[in-house]
C-alpha cells in the first residue's frame, strides 16, 4: 500500500510517501509558505516530486491512502477520521477556533481530492491525544461563559509524538505508566502522561503558551500584552506577529537560529539563551513530575531529539527522581501520521 | 521608635504601630470595606490595649480612611508615630530596596505605579495623606517587589525582542516579596539553619492574591508572579496564567480597550470568574465539601488547587534539596485541605505530609510534615507588618547613624 503522509504546518507543507507504515519513506519533500501561494497547484507538485524520485529507482508513482496531519482538531476530532461530508462540516464548525490552520486545509482538501480523485483521505488531529486532557488542566481561570468566539480550552500541539513515546516506552516496560514526553521541535513541548492519558501539557489553547520556541515567545504575563498596546500604540495583528514570529530563541538573540544551532553555539549571547530555554524545561519536567506524582521514564522526541541526552544530563542533575536513563523515540512525525491514518482507514472498512 | 505601617488593599487598610527594636505591637488594626457603599458597612477594627473594636464609619477614600485611623489614634498621646512604614506593592525596575519617601521617590513612583494598578495607586495615596496629616514624620516604602531582586536574568528574561523589553522594563518582577522572606526567615530560625545556607519553597496563599517563591541560600530565584501580580497562580479575582493568544483575542473582543481586558484579568477573572459564584476560595471549597453539585465550584476548587501543586513541583526542581515547603496567609494557614491536595503524592521529591498533625494544628508555627519526609513542611504566620516595620527601621538608623557620622 502506497501511503501520502502530508503534514500541514503554517511556514510549510511537508509530504513523504511510505511503501507501508514501516521504514523509511521512499521520498519526500516539502513546499515552503505553501498558504501564500495557494493550494491549487500543490497535488500536481507533490506528484511530481514523488514521481521523480520513484523513477530514480525505476518504481511507478501511485496512492493508495493520503494522510493529513492538522495541528488543531478542537473537541470536534477525539480519534483520526477518514475523510467524509460529515467530517468536512466539523471542519467547518472549527474555521474560527483555528483561523490560520482549517481554512487553508479546506482548500488543501478541494485540491487534493479533485487531483487524486477516489483516493481515501484520512485526517489525524495533534489535538486529538488532548480531547482527553482533565478540566483541571485545561481551563483557563476566566468567566467559561465570556464569549463562543473565543477557545478557552488548552490543547497541546505535538499530540501524536506524545501519544507515540509513552506507548513506545509503554511496550518496552509494561511496569512503566508515568512518562514525560519532551518533544523537541521548532515549538518544543513538555507532556506528562499517565497510563496513557495526558494530565500536563506545556503548550496552551493555541501554541504560543508554553516553552519559547525558535521564534514564539512561550509564557509570558498577561499584562505585558496590554503594556506593548498602551506603550507602543500596536494593535492586536502587530503584537501577535512579535510574539509568534520575532520572539523566542531570535528575540532573544537577534538571529534566526533553530536549537540544533543554538544548543552548539558558543558566543555568549546564544549561550544565555539556551540556559533560559534549559530553565524553562526544568520548572515544565518539575510540574510534569508533580502532575504524575512520580516518574517512570522520560523521551524525548522530534526533529531535535538527538538534543535529548544534552537536555536530560542538565534534567536529571536537578530532579534526582527522574530514571536513570532516558529514552529517543525513533520514529519521525510523517511516519507515525501514516501510521494513525492507515489505523483509520483499517477501523472504517471493519464498521463496514 | 514607634512606627506606624500601613499594608493598604484595593479596599483595605491594614495598620499597626510597632515599637522598635524590639518589635512590641502596640495597637493594630483594619479598615474594611474602603470605597462605594457594599452589601456591608465600611468599619474600623480597633484593637489597644487588649480591647477590640469595631467602628462603623463611612470611608469613601483610602484618604477618608486615613483620616479615621488617625482620629482613633490620637485619643492617646502613646500612640503617636515617630515614622511610617508603607507596604508599596511594585517598585519596578527602580527600587531594589527599601526607600524614603522623597520628593525623588514619589516622582519615580509616579511613574511605575500603573505596573500594579490594583495595588500601587492606593498605596500611593496613603503616603500623599501621611504626608500632609503628619509633616515632618519620615515615611519609609518597603517594596514587595525587593525581595526579588535577586531573581537570576535567565529567570526573569521574558522571550519576547530584546529592543522591547530593555525599552518597556518588562521582565520577572515577582511579588509578596516581604511576605516571603519573612516566613523564610522564621522556618530557618525553627530549623536552625543560618539563612544565608537556607532552601525552601515559600507558598503564599492569601484570600486575594497568592504567589509562590523559590528561595535558595535565603535569595529569592524564582516568584510565580511575574511583570505585573496577575501571572501565574488562580486567584481570588486574577486569571494568573494565560496563553497569550488568548488576552489578544479578549483586546480584539473588546475593541481594543487594554482598559476593558484588564479590568477583566485582575477583578472579574479567577475564582470569581471560573465559579460564577464567589471570589473566595474557602467559599468555593466548603461547597465542595457539602456536595452541592455545583460542577463550576467543583472545577474552580481542582483548578486552583492543580496550579499551586504543579508550581510547587517546579520550584522543588529548581531549589535543588529544599530545607522546607512553607505555607502562610490566609488560605495557606488556616486551610488543611488545601495543604494536603498540593502535597499528596509527592515523596517522588521526599515530601510526604502528616494528615493528622495537618488536621489539628493547635498554634503557629507548626511542622506539618510526616517523618518520613526529607523536606519540612511548615506552617507559619506572615507578618507583612513587622518584616515592613524591621526595614524602615533599618533603613532610618542608617540614615541617622550617617547624618551623626557627618556632624
Amino acid at each position: 500500500m502506497n501511503i501520502i503522509s502530508i503534514s500541514q504546518n503554517i511556514s510549510k507543507l511537508e509530504f513523504a510517501l511510505f511503501d507501508g507504515t514501516c521504514g523509511e519513506p521512499s521520498a519526500r519533500g516539502e513546499i515552503m509558505n505553501w498558504m501564500n501561494t495557494g493550494s491549487d497547484g500543490i497535488p500536481e507538485m507533490i506528484s511530481a516530486c514523488f514521481t521523480k524520485s520513484l523513477r530514480n529507482q525505476n518504481r511507478m508513482f501511485s496512492a493508495n491512502l493520503i494522510c493529513i496531519r492538522v495541528p488543531y482538531g478542537g473537541q470536534e476530532f477525539k480519534i483520526p477520521e477518514l475523510l467524509s461530508s460529515n467530517s468536512l462540516d466539523k471542519l467547518k464548525k472549527i474555521e474560527n477556533a483555528a483561523p490560520m490552520h482549517i481554512p487553508a486545509l479546506l482548500a488543501l482538501i478541494v485540491s487534493l481530492k479533485k487531483y487524486f480523485r477516489g483516493t481515501p483521505i484520512s485526517l489525524v488531529f495533534e489535538t486529538s491525544f488532548f480531547t482527553r486532557l482533565p478540566a483541571r488542566e485545561s481551563s483557563y481561570a476566566i468567566d467559561p461563559g465570556l464569549s463562543k468566539e473565543i477557545s478557552l480550552q488548552k490543547f497541546g500541539y505535538h499530540g501524536i509524538l506524545h501519544e507515540r513515546s509513552y506507548e513506545y516506552c509503554h511496550e518496552k516496560d509494561k511496569g512503566i505508566s508515568k512518562t514525560i514526553s519532551i518533544c523537541l521541535e521548532p515549538i518544543p513541548e513538555i507532556c506528562a502522561v499517565k497510563n496513557g492519558i495526558p494530565v500536563m501539557v506545556t503548550g496552551g489553547s493555541t501554541p504560543l503558551e508554553g516553552l519559547p520556541g525558535e521564534t514564539t515567545c512561550g509564557d509570558i504575563d498577561p499584562l505585558i500584552i496590554l503594556s506593548l498596546s498602551e506603550n507602543l500604540g500596536w494593535g492586536p495583528e502587530e503584537i501577535n506577529k512579535t510574539l509568534s514570529r520575532k520572539s523566542g530563541i531570535y528575540g532573544l538573540t537577534g538571529k534566526k537560529m533553530d536549537f540544533a544551532k543554538l544548543f552548539s553555539a558558543d558566543d555568549p549571547v546564544a549561550k544565555f539563551a539556551k540556559e533560559l530555554i534549559l530553565y524553562k524545561m526544568l520548572l515544565a519536567s518539575g510540574s510534569a513530575v508533580a502532575a504524575l506524582g512520580g516518574v517512570d521514564a522520560v523521551v524525548f522526541s522530534g526533529r531535535y531529539r538527538e538534543l535529548g541526552g544534552q537536555i536530560y544530563d542538565y534534567l536529571s542533575s536537578n530532579l534526582s527522581c527522574f530514571p536513570e536513563k532516558h529514552e529517543i523515540l525513533p520514529d519521525h512525525l510523517l511516519k507515525l501520521t501514516a501510521a494513525a491514518g492507515i489505523t483509520a482507514l483499517l477501523k472504517k472498512s471493519k464498521s463496514h | 521608635m514607634k512606627i506606624l505601617v500601613f499594608n493598604c488593599g484595593s479596599s483595605s487598610l491594614k495598620y499597626r504601630i510597632i515599637s522598635m527594636p524590639d518589635e512590641k505591637e502596640i495597637c493594630s488594626g483594619e479598615a474594611q470595606r474602603i470605597g462605594p457603599k457594599t452589601a456591608e458597612p465600611s468599619r474600623i477594627i480597633y484593637h489597644f490595649n487588649e480591647k477590640t473594636e469595631t467602628i462603623p464609619v463611612e470611608m469613601r477614600s483610602h484618604a477618608e480612611a486615613l483620616e479615621e485611623v488617625r482620629k482613633l489614634l490620637s485619643k492617646d498621646s502613646s500612640l503617636s508615630p515617630d515614622a511610617f512604614g508603607h507596604r508599596v506593592v511594585h517598585g519596578g525596575g527602580i527600587f531594589s530596596s527599601a526607600a524614603l519617601i522623597t520628593g525623588e521617590s514619589l516622582e519615580k513612583l509616579e511613574k511605575i505605579k500603573n505596573l500594579a494598578p490594583i495595588h500601587n495607586p492606593p498605596a500611593m495615596k496613603i503616603i500623599y495623606a501621611c504626608e500632609k496629616v503628619y509633616p515632618g514624620v519620615p515615611s519609609v516604602a518597603v517594596f514587595d517587589t525587593a525581595f526579588h531582586s535577586t531573581i537570576p536574568v535567565y529567570a526573569s528574561t521574558y522571550c519576547i525582542p530584546r529592543g522591547i523589553t530593555e525599552k518597556l522594563n518588562i521582565r520577572k518582577y515577582g511579588f509578596h516579596g516581604t511576605s516571603h522572606q519573612f516566613v523564610a526567615e522564621e522556618a530557618a530560625r525553627i530549623i536552625g539553619r543560618p539563612f544565608s545556607e537556607f532552601s525552601a519553597v515559600s507558598c503564599h496563599l492569601g484570600s486575594g492574591g497568592a504567589s509562590l517563591c523559590a528561595i535558595k541560600d535565603g535569595k529569592s530565584i524564582d516568584n510565580t508572579m511575574g511583570y505585573s501580580p496577575l501571572q501565574g497562580l488562580v486567584m481570588s479575582t486574577r486569571c494568573g496564567d494565560l496563553d497569550p493568544a488568548l488576552t489578544l483575542n479578549l483586546l480584539q473582543h473588546f475593541l481594543g480597550s487594554t482598559t476593558d481586558v484588564e479590568r477583566l484579568l485582575n477583578t472579574r477573572s479567577g475564582v470569581l470568574g471560573m465559579s460564577g459564584s464567589s471570589a473566595d476560595i474557602r467559599d468555593i471549597l466548603s461547597m465542595n465539601r457539602e456536595n452541592s453539585g455545583d460542577m463550576r465550584a467543583q472545577h474552580t476548587a481542582e483548578s486552583y488547587l492543580w496550579r499551586i501543586r504543579k508550581y510547587i513541583g517546579s520550584y522543588l526542581a529548581v531549589t535543588g534539596k529544599p530545607d522546607a515547603l512553607i505555607f502562610t496567609d490566609t488560605i495557606g494557614e488556616t486551610i488543611p485541605h488545601v495543604r494536603w491536595a498540593v502535597c499528596s503524592d509527592m515523596e517522588c521529591f521526599g515530601l510526604k505530609i502528616d494528615v493528622e498533625k495537618n488536621e489539628h494544628l493547635e498554634k503557629l508555627p507548626a511542622d506539618v510534615s510526616h517523618e518520613d519526609s526529607r523536606i519540612k513542611i511548615l506552617v507559619v504566620a506572615t507578618n507583612e507588618e513587622i518584616a515592613i516595620a524591621r526595614r524602615t527601621y533599618v533603613l532610618l538608623c542608617g540614615i541617622k547613624n550617617q547624618n551623626g557620622d557627618r556632624s
